[in-house]
């Protein structure tokens, strides 16, 4: 490799020959006349020039035997201008005898094989093995009688005096070259496993390594030097916790980007910290082998580091764009700008960032934004389009100094590669795999030494001061406030077909059962069905046929505070997954002069279909962190535009509530009772209660059931007053525990939806007895 | 490649070239799973030994008969970069089915098959086929997952579920032929349904949600 250059310059006695160079694959200058031992760097390939003639099995190495016809220079014997030569590639060897061959090597110029060995070898090999190799050699060739056992694989001569003394030098060289080339091996802290082996072995031996013990002293230096300096990438990304509301910071910061940041100081900034984690990479990670190796990840921290940084820009992306309470015209100049940030991006050929904008607006909570879309300029989408078309073929044609590459794509390959070849050839290490993996990884080295003109770039202070503003989002919460910025009914307009086969996705619901992390609602939204006015819904529930969503369109059901349906008891899975898929996204104020909230203005929670007043009391509450004030002292109310729209305890305030406001405009306040209302309810409760008890009929599990909801509805069958009167003898005889198992959220339901559960009811005591 | 890949309407190109249809599928689960493995173990026939890499490698083709139907498969595989968020929209458009992968012996990628089943729900288009895959069954000794629990999720989401080995081979050829003809039987019955109603479109095949209108190809 082109490093290795200087340092042969000054370590070798003997004429230096250029055959490092990386480009000599194939080529017939005389550069290819060296010692046949060489090993290419590339992997061999066959051609016109060249073609494979077999295996030669010489000790525990394999060599691939290549014979290659030569083209002599003009100016040479114009009697002989081609000959043909057999080169041995090394394929495979034993472990002993690829350590022992590093010297050889040594001793060869061949430095290829030298180059490769260090940077592959942890896919075989610990560094503390490989050095107690190296170690072991090193003695038995200094000790008399153990040398003589040792002979030339080819030969199969013993070593002479001089021949151990010329590989006891080379071994040391090797040391070095490691220490150099692969710090990383030894400066790891806290114990410095190889520094503290290699010093006791230099103790040992002290007047031939005195080269070796001043460089492993050096490496330690700087090992503790760097310790005290940590570079640390951008490291913003989403906490667990969902925390909606603390998004709502995230307008300032968009607004922030918007106003006072040009994009090209944006693109400037995010290539300071592109380059700088890019130069820090340490290629060898990225071999398939220790990347997708489960573990701790220390060994592969310089590239997570990377992949880090480039979540965190599509994070960014996401909370700009998504931020709440922005105007749809602000929220089309935010993607608008991101395009324009992607593009700067590319002419600074950073395709780490431009790979990771571009991965942000095509997450599915920004691309489905269509009204958003629709406001960005044409010219603009076709840019994005095109940077997109070109991301695709990025590497093949932009390989070009000084750019950052995506990382992905080098890991990919480097996957594949280690997949499709064993690593072992015959019992023996693979070492033709190796080669071609170093091949990618010089790719990655070349790079690197490209860029680093940029290395002095810093970011921004407005840059940093964005980012120390952003509140970067999860998934979820990027979802959520991509609802609230754009409801699900406009997209129903455009695309009925799409909600027809919403339904198909049986397992959405299912599926956040799971997961408790996170919310326990669906995240394919459709607040298409919110809207019980739009005249859309009536052909939907048409298309879906489905019982349970025309009876949530109807007008009257919706009017009522307890139309929630009874899918929850349903298997049928499909109308389970389109009934549950009803929820809105809230503002909750706090109104009490007694509570300082410092400075949080409100926080979002999500309404469901079946959130009553209380459940909506005490998520609010929670989430304003006020977790010791009891629900029930508190009103909800509603603020309108020009009024307020108090809803009673006992509401259902998904169905009670305006919403003709539309998503991300619903704004609740919560208001302590006065004395005179607490009084009022409490009395309310007990007249409630002593009437429950007088129709008979339990609180089941903590749940009321509205004795008016049991009555049956005129027309109705007279069957249900049957079933209820026989259900509501079973009732005591039905244990609670099941009950609560089976239906933990029901609240109520109207009078057909009623009958149904307590026909399930009837079916769980049946099954009890 | 992007025209193939993109491609809404398999039957249109298969008129010109050898084969039938075109199945863009995807492979999906944590890194070190096995995912490549079980590709190279199914395309092998495919694979040229003096493979040589090409940066940016996105996909490999397989052909397949089934019912007397040749069936191009083209696999798609995000080896590497599971870890980085680019698995977007544009990866999984024009998708039509996908292969979950988990690993028997670790129960983290086992756990984490619920996120991708997330991240397929929120970029893939609808009624896309799915099938759960456990690899390295050949590894009882290291084995954390049963077979049981397997096929518990795979009931609980709905689809389908296998248990195989790439190191072995096992089940592996079952897997990918068990999806191409669960893609095949959908794909032939929305074709006949198109007969039947002339006046759909083919369009559920690519992807509905496209804000730009017209398809972005494929990315990773």
């Amino acid at each position: 490799m082109l490093n290795f250059r200087g340092f042969f310059k000054k370590v070798r006695s003997r004429g230096s020959t250029s055959n490092a160079s990386v480009s000599s694959r194939n080529s017939t200058s005389e550069n290819e006349l060296q010692p046949k031992e060489i090993t290419p760097l590339s992997y061999f390939q066959e051609d016109e020039s060249t073609r494979a003639w077999g295996d030669e099995l010489s000790g525990d190495l394999l060599y691939t035997i290549i014979l290659r016809r030569v083209r002599y220079s003009k100016n040479s014997d114009e009697g002989l201008q081609w000959e043909t030569q057999k080169v041995r590639l090394l394929k495979a060897g034993s472990l002993e005898r690829l350590v022992d061959h590093l010297a050889a090597a040594f001793l060869h110029d061949d430095v290829n094989f030298l180059s490769i060995f260090l940077s592959t070898y942890r896919t075989f090999l610990n560094p503390l093995e490989a050095l107690e190799m190296l170690i072991l050699r090193f003695e038995n060739l200094s000790n008399e009688e153990t040398a003589k056992t040792l002979s030339n694989s080819d030969s199969k001569e013993a070593y002479s005096k001089s021949d151990c003394e010329a590989i006891k030098a080379s071994i040391l060289r090797v040391l070095e070259l490691w220490i150099e080339r692969h710090p990383e091996d030894w400066q790891q802290p806290p114990k410095y496993i190889l520094v503290q082996r290699t010093l006791q072995f230099c103790n040992k031996y002290k007047a031939e390594t005195e080269d070796v013990e001043r460089k492993t002293r050096k490496t330690l230096h700087d090992a503790r030097r760097k310790q005290n300096k940590n570079v640390t990438p951008l490291s913003l990304l989403p906490t667990k916790e969902t925390d909606l509301d603390r998004t709502s910071v995230n307008k300032d910061a968009a607004l922030f980007f918007l106003r006072h940041m040009s994009e090209s100081d944006i693109a400037k900034s995010l290539l300071a910290y592109d380059v700088r984690l890019f130069r820090r990479v340490i290629p060898w990670q990225c071999l398939g082998s220790v990347w997708s190796r489960r573990g701790t990840g220390a060994e592969i921290s310089t590239v997570k580091a990377t992949v880090k940084q480039f979540n965190h820009v599509v994070y960014i992306v996401l909370a700009t764009v998504l931020s709440p309470c922005l105007s749809l015209g602000q929220r089309a100049k935010i993607v608008e700008k991101w395009i324009k940030v992607a593009e700067e991006s590319r002419t600074f050929k950073n395709f780490s960032s431009l790979r990771a904008i571009l991965s942000g607006l095509q997450t599915h909570a920004v691309y489905r934004l269509k009204k958003t879309w629709e406001v960005v300029p044409e010219n603009v989408k076709k840019n994005f389009e095109k940077l997109h078309e070109e991301m695709k073929s990025e590497l093949k044609s932009d390989h070009e100094s000084s750019s950052v590459p995506y990382l992905g794509t080098f890991l990919h390959d480097l996957m594949m590669l280690d997949t499709a070849h064993t690593d072992l050839l015959k019992g023996l290490i693979n070492f033709e795999k190796r080669r071609k993996e170093f091949e990618l990884l010089t790719m990655i080295s070349l790079l690197q030494m490209g860029c680093e003109k940029h290395e002095k770039q810093q970011p921004s202070q407005d840059f940093e001061q964005f980012i120390s503003l952003i509140q970067p989002l999860t998934d979820e919460q990027g979802f959520e406030l991509s609802q609230m910025a754009e409801g699900g009914d406009k997209t129903l307009d455009q695309e009925p077909v799409k909600w027809g086969s919403l339904l198909q996705h049986s397992f959405s619901t299912l599926m956040d059962d799971s997961d408790s992390d996170t919310i326990s609602e669906p995240k394919v939204a459709s607040s298409a069905l919110l809207d019980l006015k739009s005249p859309r819904i009536s052909t939907v529930s048409f298309n879906n046929a489905s019982a349970a969503t025309s009876g949530l369109a109807s007008p009257n059901s919706g009017a009522r505070p307890s139309s929630s349906s009874s899918q929850q008891n349903n298997n049928n899975v499909p109308a389970r997954a389109a009934a549950a898929r009803t929820y809105v996204i809230v503002r909750i104020t706090v109104d009490d002069p007694m509570i300082d909230l410092n400075g949080v203005n409100y926080r979002c929670i999500r309404v469901s279909e079946h959130d009553r007043v209380k459940s909506v009391l005490a998520h609010g509450l929670a989430k304003h962190n006020l977790l010791h004030e009891r629900p029930s002292c508190w009103n909800l109310i509603q603020k309108l535009k020009n009024r307020e729209l108090p809803l009673p305890d006992s509401t259902n305030v998904f169905h009670a509530m305006d919403k003709s406001l539309g998503d991300g405009q619903l704004e609740f306040i919560l208001r302590r009772k006065t004395h005179h209302e607490l009084h009022e309810a409490e009395k309310l409760q007990r007249q409630k209660k002593s009437k429950l008890y007088g129709t008979q009929t339990a609180t089941v599990s903590g749940m009321t059931i509205p004795p008016s909801l049991l009555s049956p509805a005129p027309g109705k069958a007279q069957v249900q007053v049957e079933r209820k009167e026989s259900v509501a003898q079973k009732i005591g005889s039905v244990s609670m525990a099941n009950l609560g198992k089976d239906e933990p959220t029901k609240n109520g339901g109207s009078a057909s939806i009623k009958s149904k559960s307590l026909s399930t009811m009837t079916s769980i005591n049946r099954s009890n007895t | 490649m992007s025209s193939a890949a993109g491609s809404s309407t398999p039957t249109s190109i298969a008129a010109q070239k050898a084969y039938d249809y075109l199945f863009k599928l995807l492979l999906i689960g944590d890194s070190g799973v096995g995912k490549t493995c079980l590709l190279f173990r199914f395309a092998e026939n495919s694979f040229n030994p003096t493979f040589i890499s090409t940066i940016g490698i996105d996909f490999k083709i397989q052909t397949v008969e089934i019912d007397g139907k040749r069936i191009k498969l083209q696999v798609w595989d995000t080896a590497g970069q599971e870890r980085f968020r680019t698995i977007t929209t544009a990866y999984y458009r024009g998708a039509m089915g996908i292969l979950l992968v988990y690993d028997v012996t670790s129960k983290k990628t086992f756990e984490n098959i619920t996120n991708w089943l997330k991240n397929i729900e929120e970029h893939a288009a609808e009624g896309v086929e799915q099938l759960l895959v456990a690899n390295k069954c050949d590894q009882e000794d290291k084995r954390v997952i049963s077979e049981e629990q397997g096929q518990l999720l795979a009931v609980h989401h709905g689809i389908d579920f296998i248990e195989c080995s790439a190191m072995t081979g096992e089940n592996v050829r079952e897997a990918f032929y068990r999806m191409a003809r669960r893609v095949k039987t959908k794909h032939e019955s929305k074709e006949s349904a198109q007969r039947a109603d002339g006046s759909k479109s083919v369009k559920i095949l690519s992807d509905p949600g496209s804000p730009l209108g017209k398809s972005l190809g494929n990315c990773c």
